[in-house]
């Protein structure tokens, strides 16, 4: 668009300076505020001569017959290009890049002028993400935009991301929005057996140019079928023409545990255990109770009391959580004349986990090419090549007793961990045995094991541009998303779990090719100077296609044969392919009267393989208008206001997130009797099935005041997920327990609020970034006038999704120590029934947001970064197995042992040990709301404090900048959760927890 | 501007290429299922269909586990010792903790259903086969219903009618399109039309099947008289039992044979344990249930016989009370059933050969005596070949339905023959040595003796009216109590007029 604009400008000029000789021009070049900049590249646009600016940012270039205009140009610097008048002087201001930047937006398939949006977008420019030691993007866009929340699943580095705009509409159907890269829409499944490697992060945060997220429904609607969850649009950077710039940053740091609890010793978990054995045997005598506690302590039965004290305790926890490192190194390159220009970067990152072997190891290459072939035709070109490789824990998130994330605060505390020698404690065949459940050597596990993972991705686009006309444009993208991911799970013959097979090993290879093309046309055109006019047309083919096999093999002569062929016994392989295809149609038209009045309309018509063959096409519609009343006349002249808009948008788009054949009728292969094949019914068919549609309506204000210094963006909401793709439960009488189909619907309202305010703007700056997210879900309608869905009696008319739907813990008995539960009528009960369950709570947050402070003065910076997140609930899983209290042969936790109930008047919350974690004639423990809390909590996520050298230190040495910074990721929390993070998503028993990370760093621009 | 026209037009004429063809792009069938319509047309569909509805047994709700072990939790012989937590609230008898077999085995009756109605369909197999088909198809059917009714429903010989919902719904007819389905209320049948129906299909078997068909891993004449034996007992029906027993016994050409006293361990130590009659066959090391819940993790931690400082292998979670010990004639046990850490007292053994089968564990939260009945017979551990019906039962039952009639000498004669081949030295006592309800207790003190953790004792209770009384832990439950009964699953009975949830939940 401004290549347009600048063409046109320059063919302005062509007609006075046709008789422009060889001669020589010289001038100064400045930022906005008239500060000389050096360094800047002067070219003669369409020839190789060029010069740069000195350090009083004055430049004299000798200019050939033929040249006609002068191309500035700097990195973090807006491109200009000024035609050459009749005067040897040439004094020009260059404003900064982001900042021009913000004036385009990104919406699919174009990019407009920010002052013609009509939708409700967030954009992040890439600078407000650089250096943060995050692999993927989502991470680093936690907390930044209004209406998105961004949850890490757990900590592993790498791991998966739980990204959701404007809260979830779907209750079968997938939430996740659509990732589209440079035009390249991403596959994002995960492939890997071991762990979760998040396709996201293929990408190095520091190549994004700027992040769009186009939340609601008539922004997203242009990609249709796929854009019910909101789009993030992620374009990557491009060269500027000019001199070649270099860029090479470095950081290293250390993460450590947010928080460990507090297990019990030896002589703490002998007491708590003698209790649970005595309340839950009333008839057993003591001697027998003693007999049967030390006998699981594995000591001695007839140690005394003495022998008791002197007992040995061991902190497995302690030995468990380590400290993890961090480092990350790149470089970048990037520059180009009129013809072509380039940007390219690589990087290499490392990152361990808390918790070993878990990390995290990229590599990345980026380029990026544009070539002009002629006046009219651009050739674009961009590769991303990743490869990513990850040690995974033993478990990702299970009670996999050899699990240090699960285990290490629930080992017996009487167990060693290392013999006198230095070798691991208890190991199987060594005759000594750990006592309790959980009788692997944890450490040893997470020595011996090899969980890996490599995760190789290439995402690449080739774009052809052909400026038909001025006004229009034909374009042609092939792009491709390519994953493999390799795993490698080898239990060692060594570890509990594979002792007894002589060790096993499982290789996994899962193939991702994603295929994408679109033609579009963009026709552009201002009539009578008023009547602005642009559309778009385009077709787009896109095909999944997924394939994978895995062999399982055991028997291994030793554990340093760790590769299938030497194993001895096959155990098993598998294979599957599945793949999904979509055509789509779009159109968009934009009319704009003097920048006054917007409106634009889109329709995309969609097919897809995964509908059923009556209702293969799917139509959605689009329109957005808005006022920008700061041009009108009557607010021209008001100074306190510096921009007001007043937008409006109704739109619809699809959800298709469901399984690739999930209408047919079929009948699976997966069983086996006699070492001979089996096939049963697996699914039946729906020949009507269709898409889940979203239409939303959102009124969006924009607002500044003080010539910017305030301004706040609101946007209010109301979106309806109708003929939603459930899944009805059928009767299990009739063989199957659901059928997908199109059935019921899901309100979403929110408000968003950004407000950003320059308290101070002088030499010393204070930016503050404020934003808040409000959102408010209800179940409007299931089907057959159900008020509560079968199979899943959480998903009741008028509660949000998410809710919890239980029987509310009551306490602890003051008299008998015993837990009650609240029946329907509010009376105690000790057996609650399906009856007394209610709606407690809800898993999706209510209010959410974050907040962005920056001081600066001269070179030095310092910002942070709060996220906040309020109004979830969630089950404290892992915090239910710590609070064991001795029901079970594992250790417990003292905040439980000393709040415990001992006596006949104890007013407490932990009810009195007994063994299996159930009173007799009583329900578990874990039943209802019990182990229920608030995750609240507020982040420090990032603090920054980053110091510019100054120009004149380092300019002498040919430097353009150096930057060094101390980062701190997650430092300071405030939450009341008990577990060791409120921060997870899905459960949280055994997965590794969020670290807090300090990181130093440097970064030099050349 | 010609030149821009001819140029939209041949992007045109691309367009209009790619549109159509994309139709066909987007018919992507999947690669790994099969269409429906092509599933069950020939012979080796239904073949592939069979096996399905053998696999089922092998799940953990089935014989993998529940339909064993859950039920022992539940009688008053095996203590859940919460090494991990497993079995607990099933062996406490707490609300809603039964075997859980509802939804697994509609799902494998419905596919018996859809394939019965298909049989005659298909073009490229024999009458033979056919009829081999419908044979199998039955017995399955009626043992899947058998394994409903019997937990989910009180049984015949003992109701409490104040209490008493129905039996199980009954379904004879496959679905094969969503609309009957999502358009299906069901409602119980009452507990004799299911075991009428469950009869039916024996019966049917009966007349298709050869004696032994394809041996004991599959559907025989034999099993289905074996099985027949036991649902006429649980129906009270005297008479039937007695007789299909009889027929079981008698049969030429069946499968398996009595064990005697000589030789009875060896047989549990073999893969095919040479008294089954009908077994779920593991026959690949790919289908084993893992360390934490097949057969043999749940009953022990040895490795093998014997390995008692060996590494622990399984669980170990349900071990054998201090009555069955103490019945089984195996003496100076722990009296909590943990042993000490060091200096375990030595166990004594009776003449009983089943009580060979019970040995110290691994000492792993404590050392118990375990039940060593699955334990790593086809070579590696949590596989093992599951029993379903044995010779044994054909002896305990006829002794049972004579008693019931009246003919206590030849229930004697019977429960006679258990004797000898279970205690080494046993002669008959002359004269007679039980008579009356002694008679009749030894006989279900044999079964409990005989059927230990292979899942009887539960049922045997339930259909005599029996209390289940246990110390360890403390339960004291009268038969009456309504938690015998477990509950329909919850989501049947929402939304469903129609079905009746069992009494008490």
């Amino acid at each position: 668009m401004r290549k347009i604009l600048a063409l046109a400008m320059g063919l302005l000029f062509l007609c006075s300076s046709l008789l422009a000789q060889n001669r020589t021009i010289t001038g100064k070049v400045t930022d906005e505020k008239g500060t000389p900049i050096p360094n800047v590249s002067v070219l003669v646009k369409g020839t190789q001569v060029g010069t740069t600016t000195k350090s009083d940012g004055t430049y004299s270039i000798g200019v050939p017959a033929s040249g006609k205009i002068l191309v500035f140009s700097s990195i973090d610097l807006e491109t200009k290009e000024v035609a050459i008048g009749s005067s040897a002087t040439l004094n020009v201001s260059l404003a900064d890049a982001n900042k021009t930047m913000d004036q385009v937006v990104v919406v699919g398939y174009q990019a407009i002028r920010k002052k013609d949006v009509a939708g409700a977008i967030s954009k992040i420019s890439g600078s407000e993400i650089d250096n943060l030691p995050m692999p993927s993007f989502a991470q680093a866009l936690q907390g930044r935009a209004a209406g998105v929340n961004i949850t890490a699943a757990n900590g592993i580095p790498g791991g998966t991301m739980n990204v959701r705009i404007r809260g979830v509409g779907s209750i079968n159907a997938g939430n996740d929005p659509l990732y589209v890269v440079d035009g390249v829409q991403l596959n994002t499944s995960v492939g890997s057996i071991n762990t979760q490697n998040n396709p996201l992060s293929f990408l190095n945060t520091d190549d994004i140019e700027s992040i769009e997220i186009l939340k609601d429904a008539a922004a997203a609607s242009i990609y249709g079928a796929r854009a019910a969850n909101g789009v993030v649009l992620i374009t990557t950077k491009k060269g500027l023409v000019g001199k070649t710039k270099y860029t090479a940053s470095a950081y290293y740091g250390e993460s450590s545990a947010l928080k460990l609890v507090d297990p019990l010793t030896t002589q703490e978990w002998y007491k708590v255990r003698y209790e649970a054995v005595a309340n839950a045997n009333p008839n057993m005598t003591p001697a027998a109770i003693r007999t049967s506690v030390l006998s699981s302590l594995g000591v001695s039965t007839s140690l005394d009391d003495k022998g008791i004290d002197s007992l040995p305790t061991y902190d497995w926890q302690d030995a468990s959580f380590h400290k993890g490192k961090i480092t990350s190194v790149e470089a970048t390159m990037q520059g180009g004349n009129q013809n072509v220009n380039y940007y390219l970067s690589g990087a290499y990152s490392k990152q361990t986990a808390i918790i070993q072997p878990t990390d995290f190891q990229r590599a990345t290459l980026f380029s990026k090419i544009s070539f002009k072939i002629s006046k009219k035709l651009t050739l674009d070109n961009g590769i991303s090549l990743s490869t990513f490789s990850q040690n995974a824990p033993y478990s990702t998130g299970n009670t996999g007793f050899g699990n240090p994330a699960y285990a290490s605060s629930m080992m017996m505390p009487i167990n060693p961990i290392y013999n006198p020698d230095g070798t691991y404690y208890g190991m199987p065949g060594s005759g000594q045995a750990l006592v309790g459940s959980f009788n692997h050597n944890i450490l040893a596990v997470a020595d011996y094991i090899t969980y890996f993972t490599r995760t190789n991705s290439l995402l690449a686009n080739m774009s052809l541009t052909y400026n038909v006309l001025p006004e229009l444009t034909l374009r042609t993208m092939a792009g491709l998303d390519y994953r493999l991911t390799q795993d490698e799970r080898y239990q060692d013959p060594r570890i509990n779990d594979a002792y007894a097979v002589k060790g096993r090993l499982s290789n996994q290879t899962d193939w991702n090719v994603n295929f994408i093309t679109n033609t579009t046309a963009n026709y552009r055109k201002t009539f009578a100077e008023d009547h602005s006019v642009n559309a778009l047309l385009g077709i787009e083919f896109r095909k999944d296609q997924n394939q994978w096999f895995q062999a399982d093999a055991q028997g291994f002569p030793s554990y340093q044969l760790r590769y299938l062929s030497a194993a001895s016994t096959a155990s098993s392989v598998s294979g599957q392919w599945n793949g999904n295809a979509a055509f789509s149609q779009f159109a968009k038209v934009g009319y704009t009267y003097r920048d006054k009045y917007i409106l634009n309309y889109t329709v995309r018509r969609d097919g897809s393989s995964r509908f059923g063959t009556n209702n293969l096409y799917g139509v959605f519609q689009s329109v957005q208008l808005a006022w920008n009343a700061k041009e009108e006349s009557f607010l021209a002249n008001v100074d306190a206001i510096s921009d007001l808009k007043v937008r409006y948008s109704f739109g619809q788009a699809g959800n298709d997130q469901i399984g690739n054949t999930q209408f047919r009728q079929l009948y699976g292969a997966a069983r086996i009797y006699g070492n001979s094949s089996a096939i049963n019914p697996t699914q039946l068919g729906n020949p009507d099935l269709s898409w889940e549609t979203r239409e939303e309506h959102n009124i969006g204000l924009d607002v500044a005041f003080l010539n910017g210094r305030v301004s706040l963006t609101a946007d209010v909401y109301r979106k309806i997920n109708k003929d939603l793709l459930l899944s009805r439960s059928l009767y299990a009488t009739t063989g199957f327990s659901s059928i997908t189909q199109n059935l019921g619907s899901v309100e979403n309202k929110g408000l968003e609020l950004l407000l950003i305010v320059k308290p101070v703007d002088g030499a010393f700056k204070w930016n503050s970034s404020f934003n808040i997210s409000f959102q408010k879900n209800k179940v409007k309608e299931l089907y057959d006038g159900l008020q509560a869905l079968p199979g899943d009696a959480t998903i009741r008319v008028g509660e949000s999704l998410g809710s919890f739907y239980l029987a509310e813990w009551a306490g602890v008995n003051p008299a008998t120590g015993r837990g009650m539960w609240y029946d329907k009528g509010g009376n105690i009960t000790y057996n609650p029934l399906d009856a007394d369950r209610k709606v407690v709570g809800n898993v999706y947050p209510t209010h959410y947001g974050g907040w962005t402070n920056t001081f600066s003065y001269k070179g030095l910076s310092l910002e942070a970064f709060l996220q906040y997140e309020y109004g979830r609930v969630r089950p404290d899983e892992q915090f239910q197995q710590m609070m064991r209290m001795g029901g079970t042969g594992v250790n417990t936790l003292k905040e439980g042992f000393y709040g415990r109930w001992q006596k006949p008047g104890d007013i407490v919350d932990v009810p009195r040990p007994v063994n299996g974690m159930a009173e007799i004639n009583s329900v578990s423990w874990a039943t209802g709301t019990r182990y229920y809390y608030k995750t609240d909590y507020v982040r420090l996520k990032t603090i920054t404090l980053s110091y510019e050298l100054p120009a004149k230190l380092i300019r002498k040495y040919s430097f353009e900048g150096i930057r060094v910074y101390v980062q701190g990721i997650n430092l300071w929390t405030y939450t009341k959760w008990n577990g060791y993070d409120p921060e997870y998503t899905g459960s949280n028993t055994g997965t590794i927890p969020q670290s807090k990370n300090m990181t130093a760093g440097i970064q030099v621009r050349l | 501007m010609k030149k821009i026209t001819n140029k939209l037009i041949i992007a045109a004429l691309i367009t209009g290429l790619v549109a159509p063809s994309c139709k066909k792009q987007l018919d992507i069938p999947s690669r790994n299922s099969l269409d429906a319509s092509l599933a069950l047309t020939n012979k080796e569909g239904i073949e592939a269909a069979l096996n399905s509805a053998y696999s089922v047994l092998k799940s953990e709700r089935l014989y993998g586990r529940d339909m064993f072990s859950v039920a022992e939790a539940m009688a008053d012989v095996a203590f859940a010792n919460g090494r991990s937590s497993r079995l607990l609230s099933e062996n406490r008898n707490q609300s809603a903790a039964n075997m859980a077999n509802w939804g697994t085995a509609y799902g494998v009756i419905n596919e018996i259903n859809l394939t019965l109605a298909a049989i005659n369909k298909v073009t490229d197999a024999t009458a033979a086969d056919k009829t081999r088909w419908e044979g199998e198809f039955k017995f399955l059917r009626a043992l899947y219903y058998f394994d409903l009714v019997k937990n989910y429903a009180y049984i015949p010989t003992f109701v409490v009618p104040a209490q008493d919902r129905g039996g199980v719904v009954l379904t004879l007819k496959g679905f094969d399109n969503a609309s009957d389905a999502a358009s299906f209320y069901p409602a119980r049948a009452t507990t004799a039309e299911v075991y009428a129906q469950i009869m039916t299909d024996l019966y049917a078997t009966i007349a298709t099947l050869s004696n032994a068909n394809r041996g004991r891993n599959y559907a025989s004449k034999h099993a289905a008289l074996a099985l027949g034996s036991r649902v006429a007992l649980y129906q009270g029906n005297w008479a039937k039992a007695d007789s299909f027993a009889t027929a079981s016994i008698a049969l030429s050409g069946g499968i398996g044979s009595l064990s005697t006293a000589a030789n009875y361990v060896t047989g549990w130590r073999a893969a095919d344990h040479p008294e089954g009659i009908f077994q779920v066959w593991y026959a690949t090391l790919a289908e084993n249930l893992g360390v934490n819940t097949s057969l043999a993790a749940t009953h022990t931690t040895l490795p093998a016989p014997g390995s008692l400082n060996a590494t622990r292998q399984g669980q170990g979670d349900l071990v054998p009370n201090a009555k069955l010990l103490t019945e089984l004639g195996i003496t100076n046990f722990p009296p909590d059933l943990v042993a000490p850490s060091t200096g375990y007292p030595v166990l004594a053994f009776s003449n009983d050969v089943r009580n060979k089968l019970f040995e110290y564990g691994v000492n792993a939260s404590g050392r118990y005596v375990e039940c060593t009945k699955w334990m790593g017979k086809n070579g590696s551990a949590n596989w093992d070949n599951t029993v379903v019906l044995r010779w044994a039962e054909l002896y305990l039952n006829r002794a049972e339905a004579k008693y019931r009639q009246n003919d206590e000498a030849g229930a004697w004669a019977d429960l006679n023959v258990i004797r000898t081949a279970r205690y080494t030295g046993f002669t008959a006592p002359s004269p007679r040595d039980l008579s009356g309800q002694a008679l009749l207790d030894e006989i279900l003190r044999q079964r409990m003796l005989e059927f230990a953790f292979e899942g009887h004792r539960f049922f045997d209770l339930k259909r005599t009216g029996t209390a289940i009384s246990k110390t360890l832990p403390s339960v004291n439950l009268p038969a009456t109590d309504f938690k015998l009964l477990p509950r329909i699953p919850t989501g049947e009975v929402d939304g469903n007029p129609n079905m009746k949830q069992n009494f008490g939940y």
